[in-house]
């Protein structure tokens, strides 16, 4: 059974508009003019129980907000959500203690006054976590996430790092089904976001839990997700595997060959040169003419060193939000 | 420098006032925050004093005088000491208090301009009435209660250098003024002990004097040597201040932001 | 019946997280008891001062006049301590910044969360404070009531406290609609109005502290109920009052949910 069903679902918001100017502020004082942002438009789509999906999308294309109303935080203007089999924005107690949202911005809520271990205490009680369940859980976060020097330390003490690691440690206490994570590693150094990034695939391994995705940062998605959704302007542009999407936007792979005795009129039958250092040269090859230009590279040329290359996701996703798909 | 003082306290006058502007709600529950004493206070001595006994018009004065005078400087000032920003200010080539100054009277011009409407309504809902000479010989004891209350709040304000709690302290300070400025009763209606006792401390200066003066309930010499008693206080206020701020910044200084 | 428990076990969950934040600066200890103590003493001294002129304030003797303060201090301290922390800074840090989101993914209802999810534990000494002055003001008037007023006394005292938790809420939910708007403090300045015995006010007002924002079902009816024979009328009133203000806090919670539209992403 699928674990997320959204059908048609659209959100859309009034927003006051004004010019600038006095004129145009006393008049809105006394009629108001409006906007209407189309922030969800009929997006519709499945995630299967154990899943985990990539949302990806230019900032505004309606990612968030769709989150929000698969979570329960927002009321959609039409379309349907049910999520393990329920109307988030009923909010009915089982639902939402199967569920998390952790968001990279704010990953910590509560009383920041509080320690690490208060407020997976105060947790316990709220998700109703049997005892013997709570050690069990918290002994294992504690070593995935190595809560251990964070547990006695206040939560606005944290560094952003920490606190992402207490944000998902509280979020996970309670083994959500459905886990949805709202960039997840935003303003996280290098190590900090490759910690997250192999926590997050372990656990989804473990526990089976369907994880649900947004982040801008491409290394995030091509560690964890296997299917990609590509949000742009409020609609699904692109939902598929990760692969075929680069292979559909970006129908070349690059070869960087090191010749040094090379020069560009040898290139002019087998490929395009686009850069050239010193004695490496890059070429672009359509992806089904890869396996013939290498074999005649390697046969005319004296190769020192070869290299085929997929274009990066990120010039990837790039040129998708330029262009479309 | 000592000439620029007025200019310097002009321009920061001038910016509060627009940066002010913006926050009119706030401006708005500020008004009720401190209306509402002097309101309950005349609803409740109305229905004690037999008719026509009644301190109508002078709790409607005391409604303006408390918005013109209204001091906040443990928002203003002390917070920039808990958060650091007062460094700034302590780098400046200007006598730091000109911040402070200049707020409170944009705060208060905004006070007034939404309060006295309310007052002039309540005076004719209640049928205040007030005679023109009086009323002028009030404006300079209300420009003396401004001064006075300003230099009160502020004194204690630069508690912020000793401890957390100045809201508390500033709080209790308020009490007094509530009870012995002439909010709780019109210092005429004290009993007596603590009515010899009011007269004496500055509360009164501050904000009962200038609606009583208004109301014709202190006349002529005694009004003017009520307002040589605000100078005094006043002058004494300041040089305690002035002091007190100078251990303060030595002592911010040492412990650091 | 089991999310009353669980209610409950979260508010006492919550108070207790509350205590240890406030423990964590010691201080504030002596400072805010100090203050609650002074506040408490000040009113006291008002009161005073205008028996001092009179021995009637519209009707009540000194005495009475007690009751109504205890009362109103008991009240004041229940809304202090546990609602005012929390809807204080609803517009501000709840929608504006979001902390409501954090509260709307939590199981537990919203309304409880949003309005009683932690504390002001100190402010609590204001509750003993006010049944003290109840006690003074019973003493002074020389009458020991009989069971059955502290009875009903209890009963107003108890629906007074919904009235009031419910006027925040339904002031707290207009925020949804207009989210600058701080009605809270306003609320909070109204609130004095409920000090004094309602019939110094005139008749409109009375009329409108009554029946349009219920200060007066605060501490004046349930004071009347402790120093005055049994007045049926008033009881039903101030339950009706209860009923109807919870009704309404509901309805605009629940209908301003459904336009949340949430901080900025």
């Amino acid at each position: 059974m699928a674990a997320v069903v959204v059908r048609d679902l659209s959100m859309t918001y009034r927003v006051p508009v004004r010019q600038g100017g006095l004129a145009a502020a006393l008049k809105s004082v006394v009629r108001r003019r409006y906007r209407e942002v189309h922030a969800v438009r009929d997006v519709s789509f499945e995630v299967a129980a154990g899943e985990v999906v990539g949302f990806v999308g230019p900032n505004g294309a309606g990612k968030t907000t769709a989150m929000k109303m698969m979570s329960g935080l927002l009321h959609p203007t039409a379309g349907t959500v049910e999520v393990l089999g329920y109307t988030p924005w009923q909010r009915r107690t089982p639902f939402l203690k199967q569920i998390a949202l952790v968001r990279g911005s704010q990953p910590t809520g509560g009383l920041q006054e509080l320690t690490v271990l208060d407020s997976l205490q105060y947790q316990r009680v709220l998700y109703e976590v049997p005892a013997g369940e709570y050690r069990r859980n918290l002994d294992e976060l504690c070593e995935l996430l190595e809560l251990g020097p964070l547990l006695e330390r206040q939560l606005r003490a944290l560094s952003l790092g920490e606190k992402m690691r207490a944000g998902l440690a509280l979020s996970l206490l309670y083994r959500p089904k459905v886990l949805f994570l709202d960039e997840p590693t935003l303003g996280l150094d290098v190590s900090a976001a490759a910690a997250i990034r192999r926590f997050l695939a372990t656990y989804a391994g473990q526990t089976g839990a369907t994880v649900l995705l947004t982040s801008h940062y491409m290394t995030d998605v091509e560690s964890l997700c296997r299917r990609l959704i590509l949000v742009d302007h409020g609609s699904v542009q692109y939902d598929g595997p990760l692969d075929q999407l680069s292979a559909r936007l970006s129908p070349y792979k690059l070869i960087r060959v090191s010749a040094p005795s090379a020069a560009k009129e040898d290139f002019a039958d087998i490929a395009e040169v686009v850069a050239t250092h010193d004695i490496s040269w890059d070429l672009r090859v359509p992806r089904d003419q890869v396996a013939r230009a290498t074999s005649m590279l390697l046969t005319t040329l004296d190769v020192v060193d070869l290299a085929i290359e997929e274009p990066s996701l990120e010039n990837v996703i790039d040129r998708a939000y330029r262009e479309g798909v | 420098m000592n000439s620029r003082i007025p200019q310097l306290v002009a321009i920061r006058v001038r910016n509060q006032f627009m940066d002010w502007s913006g926050a009119w709600w706030f401006t708005v529950t500020l008004v009720a925050n401190h209306a509402i004493g002097p309101l309950i206070g005349l609803v409740v001595w109305s229905a004690v004093m037999p008719s026509g006994q009644a301190p109508v018009s002078y709790y409607v004065a005391l409604v303006a005088v408390q918005l013109l005078t209204a001091s906040f400087e443990n928002h203003t000032f002390s917070e920039s000491v808990y958060d650091g920003r007062v460094s700034h200010d302590l780098l400046k080539p200007q006598p730091v208090i000109i911040g402070p100054v200049g707020e409170n009277i944009a705060i208060r011009v905004w006070m007034g301009i939404f309060g006295l409407p309310l007052t002039v309504v309540t005076a004719l809902l209640v049928g205040a009435s007030y005679r023109w000479s009086e009323a002028l010989l009030a404006v300079p004891a209300l420009i003396g209660a401004a001064v006075l209350r300003f230099l009160w709040t502020w004194l204690l304000a630069l508690a912020a250098f000793w401890t957390e709690r100045v809201h508390a302290i500033v709080a209790f300070g308020n009490i007094l003024i509530f009870l012995l400025g002439g909010t709780a009763a019109p210092i005429a209606l004290l009993p007596e002990p603590l009515r010899s006792i009011a007269l004496a401390l500055p509360f009164h200066a501050m904000l009962g004097l200038p609606a009583e003066i208004a109301t014709g309930a202190v006349q002529g010499s005694d009004a003017g040597s009520a307002i040589l008693l605000q100078l005094g206080w006043g002058v004494a206020f300041a040089g305690v201040a002035a002091v007190v701020w100078r251990r303060g910044v030595r002592r911010y200084a040492v412990i650091g932001a | 019946m089991r999310t009353v428990l669980k209610v409950a076990r979260l508010f006492g969950a919550g108070f207790s997280m509350s205590l240890r934040q406030t423990l964590a600066f010691r201080v504030n200890l002596a400072f805010d008891i100090v203050m609650a103590v002074v506040q408490l003493l000040s009113t006291l001294a008002t009161v005073l001062i205008i028996f001092s002129r009179t021995d009637s304030l519209a009707g009540w003797t000194r005495p009475e006049v007690f009751v109504l303060i205890g009362t109103f201090e008991l009240i004041s301290g229940v809304k202090t301590t546990f609602v005012d922390p929390n809807l204080a800074n609803f517009p501000t840090r709840g929608i504006r910044e979001g902390h409501l989101d954090h509260q709307l993914l939590q199981p537990a209802p919203s309304m409880f969360l949003v309005s009683l999810g932690t504390a002001a534990p100190l402010a609590a000494v204001q509750i003993p404070l006010g049944l003290v002055v109840v006690g003074m003001g019973v003493s002074m008037g020389g009458q020991v009531p009989g069971p059955g007023a502290v009875v009903v006394w209890l009963l107003l005292v108890g629906a007074a406290t919904v009235t009031m938790w419910a006027v925040g809420m339904l002031l707290a939910s207009l925020a949804f609609w207009a989210s600058k708007l701080d009605l809270q403090s306003l609320y909070g300045n109204a609130w004095q109005f409920a000090r004094y015995p309602s019939d110094i006010y005139a008749k409109p007002l009375r009329f409108l502290f009554t029946y349009v924002l219920p200060l007066a079902l605060i501490a004046t009816v349930p004071a009347r109920a402790l120093v005055r024979p049994f007045d049926l009328s008033s009881v039903l009133l101030a339950l009706a009052a209860g009923v109807v203000a919870v009704g309404l806090a509901v309805v605009a919670w629940r209908r301003g949910l459904k336009r949340y539209t949430g901080a900025t992403s």
